[in-house]
């Protein structure tokens, strides 16, 4: 049973790093970002450059190489996701809310459509620049790297906590998702703050697409697709809007799935994990939580 | 041999034919999408195949034009590009890779009247289907489950299995076959699940592998699933036998699988490797030139499935679909699967099939031909 609790801790680290995304998006301007699922593929695929090549400048230091391609791979696809937001966002936004999905929705098929294209259709080989040795705990198993997986997911959600509760522009998010139009006359600059959270959602997305491509060694253009819709899951299973919420969410829905595949024929995981999902909202419709960003302290 | 015949057969053809108009082929692939991969090697197969046919005067003197169609691996987009081909009015049909997508697309060409010359689809369900205008030149899931797990319980000792499967038309009925003939060969099998082919992540069904212990475990489907679940497992300290499949053999699964792939089994189907034919020799010799990729079993059925065309229309004496399907069950050459010949429901008189080990060296040693005939 520790065994299962470990497989589904260390797979909702992945949810929750994008569900994190889809609530800080959601809580700040009501969008479901789908374009998210993409950044995730995108964090793989510039992993997929740029460790090996730091690997090469750091020759005898894997661990730095890994390291180093996480901020610089989750800098880059954050930089691309305040890209979204000024093109496919900021042009909108006084559109209908399904304009902004939609425009979202095509940003997802986009991106996948160009990694397709300019890198390749086949699935990829991510080889890590460390080695990924087992440890035991508890008479169960788990690798270095689903270690490095866990203790990303919560070290990066505990920054954007305090960054959230604690900064200057923390305050701006909190400002604008509680009011829009307070947040203005409050001297907060909304377009701003709002690129600042795509960019946030999106680095996020992307270090997860990091840690799970080096974690199990491979990375395809479709990759993004069904943790994408598990990490949504997990944002409105918690709570979409709230951080913690997310978190909950993810890590619910990981041990869910890795509990149900114990116990029944694994055909079944998927039909236990949305059976779930689908039980708390007949009974909690927003989610675990019903905080959102602007409540938080 | 099968050189010369084939150059025979399209030289004659040329001088009954005498038409500028070209023999039209729709090819249907996954070019793209999870199992491009088979889809692209295909596609390199059988354009090499159609260069070499135009290049020996074309098919009764007319050069094959050829209408690629990506399927990416889904069954309606498979259905499109079948009503494509029936709107393009072509001669003759090759493909569609995946048995998911083919059992849906062949409805569309039997009620045009088409031929389709299956590549690699490899689903039981498509013989009993009864198609008269089908034959395909891979071999039948259910029969290299059957030998499969023939050879877990009689050379590889194995009492105790767990079977996986990829939950898709392909997986499940060589699984099903293997399940059903371990048993049957008295081993006790203590699991059989399906996993998510999509999936990164498999420690939690692994888990439940680790705890029963089997001496055996089976995984039927595709590269990627296959090599992640193997070294998973060996690094969740499983050390069970693992034995794969033909659609698994090749370089991208050690890639994906790494160190842990030495010593893991699979059949490979057909034994491209054993075969020496001058077809195959071409194909291979080409192959490894203008792509550096190794032959493998799936290209192989791919191009002869385009060369089985060649024979059909030399056959018929026709490039007419109608007069193709009177003649295509009884087609017979040596192409680079070996000796091609048909069955009436459509499949292939006899199927070499090799099992493959994976050496310390990160390559495949064929442990065993075997024979099938059906």
């Amino acid at each position: 049973m520790v065994q299962e609790l470990i497989n589904g801790i260390v797979v909702g680290a992945s949810y929750v790093l994008l569900a994190l995304g889809f609530s800080l998006v959601y809580g700040l301007i009501r969008l479901i970002n789908f374009a998210q699922v993409s950044l995730y593929t995108l964090g793989a695929y510039f992993a997929l450059a740029a460790t090996p090549l730091l690997a090469s400048w750091f020759p005898g230091n894997g661990w730095l190489a890994l390291c180093l391609s996480i901020l610089i791979c989750g800098l880059l696809t954050g930089i691309v996701g305040v890209g979204v937001a000024a093109v496919a966002w900021w042009p909108i936004r006084r559109a209908p809310t399904i304009s902004m999905l939609v425009s979202s929705l095509a940003v997802l098929i986009l991106i996948e459509a160009l990694i397709e294209v300019i890198v390749s259709p086949l699935p990829m080989v991510v080889t890590a620049p460390v080695d990924n040795n087992i440890h035991e705990f508890l008479g169960s198993h788990f690798s270095s790297l689903q270690a490095v997986m866990l203790v990303g997911g919560v070290v990066l959600t505990m920054v954007l906590y305090q960054f959230i509760r604690l900064t200057r522009f923390g305050r701006a998010i909190r400002a604008v998702a509680s009011n829009t139009d307070s947040a203005i006359v409050l001297g907060v600059n909304v377009q701003a703050t709002v690129f600042v959270v795509f960019g946030i959602a999106a680095a996020l997305a992307g270090v997860s697409g990091v840690l799970v491509s080096t974690t199990y060694g491979v990375a395809s253009f479709t990759m993004g697709e069904i943790v994408g819709l598990k990490g949504f899951t997990a944002a409105v299973l918690g709570g979409m809007g709230s951080l913690w919420g997310a978190v909950i969410g993810g890590f619910t829905l990981g041990i869910l799935e890795a509990m149900s595949t114990y116990l029944l024929p694994s055909q079944w995981t998927a039909v236990v994990a949305f059976a779930v999902l689908i039980l708390v909202l007949a009974f909690r419709p927003t989610g675990i939580l019903r905080t959102r960003v602007s409540e938080r302290a | 041999m099968a050189c010369v015949t084939v150059l025979a057969a399209v030289t004659l053809a040329g001088c009954s034919g005498g038409s500028s108009k070209d023999f039209v082929l729709g090819i249907g692939l996954p070019l793209t999408g999870s199992n491009a991969t088979y889809g692209v090697a295909s596609q390199d197969s059988e354009q090499l195949a159609v260069d070499y046919i135009n290049a020996h005067g074309g098919i009764l003197g007319r050069q094959i034009k050829v209408i690629w169609w990506d399927t990416k691996a889904d069954p309606a987009t498979g259905v499109a590009g079948a009503q494509q081909f029936v709107s393009k009015h072509v001669n003759a049909v090759v493909g569609f890779f995946n048995s998911d997508v083919t059992v849906p697309a062949i409805r569309i060409l039997q009620q045009a009247n088409i031929p389709l010359f299956g590549d690699n689809p490899s689903t039981p369900k498509l013989a009993s289907l009864h198609l008269t205008n089908f034959i395909r030149l891979t071999g039948d899931d259910a029969l290299e489950g059957v030998i499969q797990g023939q050879f877990a319980v009689q050379k590889l000792h194995a009492k105790t299995v767990v079977a996986l499967d990829d939950q898709e038309a392909f997986g499940e009925a060589f699984a099903q076959a293997f399940v059903d003939e371990v048993k049957k060969e008295g081993a006790t099998v203590l699991d059989y699940e399906g996993v998510d082919p999509t999936a990164n992540d498999y420690s939690a069904i692994l888990s439940k592998v680790a705890s029963l212990k089997p001496d055996l475990l089976e995984f039927s489907g595709f590269y990627q699933p296959a090599g992640l679940l193997v070294k998973q497992a060996r690094q969740m300290g499983i050390k069970s036998l693992y034995f794969t499949d033909s659609a698994v053999y090749g370089d991208k699964y050690l890639g994906i699988a790494g160190k842990a792939a030495i010593g893991t089994y699979m059949t490979n189907n057909p034994a491209s490797s054993q075969t020496n034919t001058p077809l195959q020799k071409y194909l291979s010799d080409t192959l490894s030139s203008k792509y550096q990729i190794k032959v493998d079993g799936i290209d192989a059925n791919a191009f002869d499935a385009v060369i089985a065309v060649s024979y059909a229309a030399q056959l018929a004496n026709s490039i007419k679909p109608a007069d193709l399907i009177k003649v295509m069950h009884d087609v017979k050459f040596q192409g680079a699967t070996g000796d091609v010949s048909f069955l009436p429901d459509g499949d292939r008189a006899q199927v070499d099939y090799t099992v493959e080990e994976v050496t310390p060296s990160m390559t495949y040693k064929t442990l065993q031909e075997l024979k099938e005939v059906l």
